[in-house]
């Protein structure tokens, strides 16, 4: 039987016991004392307690570990995350108890006691609005981000871990709980205890076991996608009605494979939640006509200062300057007070001009301008990769037309970028299968990285290789080699070169 | 046998059949109230035959989840729990129901009695006579409602009452 469920007897028990046959009280941590149950998951029980010490109620969280020097920095640095959408954490601490003869090695976790549902539970209550449902994730999206700050990485983030108080507040609970409890423990082992169907939630790299902040985006933002749609989809594709498309678009990027494609942080991904601010139509319309006459006059080149009625800010006297319309644009007559304010390159550039308010996005009124905001630069030749793994690569002769083909095995570095650890040469275009001739094991292969990308070099044969790789937009593999014959130079090196492309 | 031997008794055989039954009715963290309720009121009561302990000790703890029912839930209609199932009670209790589990999905979505019924007899093994005095109810009517139950189950759980208490018992 499930050890939580036979504790969760052997507890409840002593319990009946002492309020029926008045037995002494059970006591944890010689400072608790247990009053009843509050719920019960695939890796612990929640129990609900008195504080005798300080004399309030606290919720503990039991959880069986078996071994005996577990770390518990985890939990010890989830107690210092002070944001009210994250479940307050009093003290984390290790019992050895025993109930009813048997010994039990428990992982204590004292919580602040609220009352509330889960977050699965207000969905399936009442008919909720997506306003209702964006502002319930947003507020647990910022408890997110808040333990991310404190380098807490929760990885088993879904509606099920999120409580809704009564008063409406959401905190997040059960922070790196899962990583704190089995952390002694395989990391496949660690993933048989969850219960099954929190698969459904996990990143594709954090199924692999490799969790981490964009992780948990990725599941935040499959959580609220569940929560806007009625079920769970991968990947997310066509925005239902009721989906407003900013949230969509945000929920789309948050859920890319490649977690280097997701948003920087939590923090980023709730700003793009946000409704984007919305100007008045006349303003709209006289940015739009003023933007147009710069086009107009100057061809493609803009010159903000002289063409945006260029609001600019008096640093020292915060005073705002009269708009200055250049004479080839239509100018219509716009009350100062109600002008949004438009940054100057000045302001932009110089924090001292910076509006009160956030200059609303450009991108929202000009069109033509690309919506998505391009991925943070990458390393000098980085491949990123999430899952290591062997992968094909056929190599084109640009002389002669003809294929090698090539099993790559690609592993992941500490910053995410691939490196190559194996080639084997499998066959060319003159065998029957390419894939399946007789195998060849590259010699000396040496990994880096420089302009051109993932850089290997081997021998395989009497041949040497430089391959040269970088990962398009679906992340497959391609690039160009050369190779020679090895030791020799001249005509006598036969030099070949090529492309280089991964294939299914 | 004194009060303390009976409940000693009750705690180490009962206690973890009652919670079972209690867990897939009432949330979580009413479960040990409504138990030892029922274990107070099994002795303090009068049963008068002996061989029907079980019997009785069960229709007490069904009275317990129904008096829990009244006491909670909210809402005008009356709650019939021959024809509602525990998901008609209205938020304060269904919102706070364990529903991760398929098998418990499938029987908080039964009218209440015929939950009751088959849970006694397919997961907790009792006879059809003793669901039938637990439920207050004749055979005939114990039967239909353990029938009507299996096979809503079957259809929905795909399984035989045999795995079915399996997955019940790991609840």
């Amino acid at each position: 039987m499930d050890a939580v469920v036979r504790l969760q007897e052997a507890i409840g028990a002593e319990l009946l016991r002492c309020t029926l046959l008045g037995a002494p009280p059970l006591h944890v941590l010689g400072r608790y004392e247990v009053e009843g149950f509050l719920g019960r998951g695939a890796s612990g029980l929640v129990v609900s307690a008195r504080d005798l010490r300080l004399d309030r109620p606290v919720a503990l969280k039991l959880s069986i570990i078996d071994d005996q020097d577990v770390d518990l920095s985890e939990a010890r640095a989830l107690a210092k995350v002070d944001h009210p959408n994250v479940v307050r954490v009093h003290d984390a601490d290790m019992m050895l108890g025993t109930l009813q003869g048997q010994p039990w090695r428990l992982r204590v976790l004292v919580m602040q006691r609220t009352d509330g549902i889960t977050l699965r539970s207000w969905l399936n209550v009442e008919e909720r609005s997506t306003d209702e449902i964006l502002e319930v994730f947003r507020g647990a999206g910022r408890g997110l981000a808040a333990a991310h700050d404190k380098h807490i990485v929760h990885r088993d983030f879904k509606p099920d871990n999120v409580l809704v108080r009564d008063d409406g507040v959401p905190q997040v609970l059960d922070f790196g709980f899962a990583l704190a409890a089995s952390s002694t423990r395989s990391a496949s082992e660690g993933r048989r205890t969850l219960v099954a169907g929190t698969e459904v939630y996990m990143a594709p790299e954090a199924l692999n076991g490799m969790a981490s902040a964009r992780a948990d985006q990725y599941a935040f933002a499959i959580s609220l996608s569940e929560a806007l749609t009625g079920k769970i989809e991968r990947p997310l594709f066509w925005r239902p009605g009721n989906v407003p498309r900013f949230v969509w678009r945000a929920l789309r990027r948050a859920t890319r494979s490649n977690p280097l494609r997701r948003y920087d942080s939590m923090a980023q991904l709730l700003e793009r939640l946000e409704r984007p601010r919305r100007w008045p139509p006349w303003a709209m319309l006289a940015v739009i006509l003023m933007v147009g006459g710069a086009y107009g006059a100057r061809g493609t080149h803009v010159d903000w200062a002289s063409m945006l009625g260029a609001v600019t800010l008096d640093a020292d006297a915060g005073q705002e300057r009269a708009p200055d319309l250049a004479p080839s644009a239509p100018s219509p007559v716009l009350p100062d007070a109600a002008l949004p304010l438009v940054p100057t390159p000045e302001a932009l550039t110089s924090d001292a001009a910076a509006p009160d308010e956030p200059a609303p996005e450009l991108l929202e009124v000009a069109p033509g301008l690309p919506e998505e905001v391009l991925p943070p630069p990458l390393a000098t030749g980085c491949v990123p990769l999430s899952t290591p793994g062997e992968r094909r690569v056929r190599a084109t002769s640009v002389q002669s037309g003809m294929h090698g083909c090539y099993l790559i095995d690609l592993a992941v570095d500490p910053d995410g970028c691939a490196s190559v650890t194996r080639i084997q040469k499998t066959g060319s275009s003159s065998d029957l299968h390419c894939w399946r001739g007789a195998v060849q094991e590259g010699v000396d292969v040496s990994s880096s990285r420089s302009a051109e990308g993932l850089v290997v070099t081997t021998t395989v044969g009497p041949r040497s290789y430089r391959f040269a790789m970088r990962s398009d937009r679906n992340g497959r593999l391609d690039g160009t080699f050369t190779s020679e014959i090895s030791g020799r130079s001249g005509a006598a090196a036969d030099v070949d070169h090529g492309t280089l492309e991964e294939v299914q | 046998m004194s009060r303390e031997t009976i409940l000693n008794t009750l705690i180490e055989a009962e206690w973890p059949k009652l919670r079972r039954f209690f867990r897939t009715k009432v949330p979580d963290a009413d479960v040990l109230d409504l138990v030892q309720n029922t274990m107070l009121a099994f002795v303090g009561g009068k049963l008068r035959d002996p061989q029907k302990a079980r019997a009785y000790l069960w229709g007490i703890a069904r009275l317990q989840v129904l008096k829990h029912y009244e006491k909670h839930r909210r809402g005008s209609e009356p709650f019939d729990s021959k024809i509602h199932t525990a998901m008609d009670l209205g938020p304060s209790i269904s919102s706070r129901l364990d529903r991760r589990d398929k098998l418990v999905r499938g029987l908080q979505e039964l009218p209440v009695e015929h939950q009751m019924a088959f849970e006694l007899r397919y997961c907790e093994e009792l006879s059809l006579e003793e669901v039938a005095v637990a439920l207050g109810v004749s055979l005939a009517t114990a039967k239909r409602y353990i029938a009507a139950a299996q096979a809503k189950l079957q259809d929905v759980f795909g399984s035989d009452p045999a795995d079915m208490r399996v997955a019940y018992l790991r609840s």
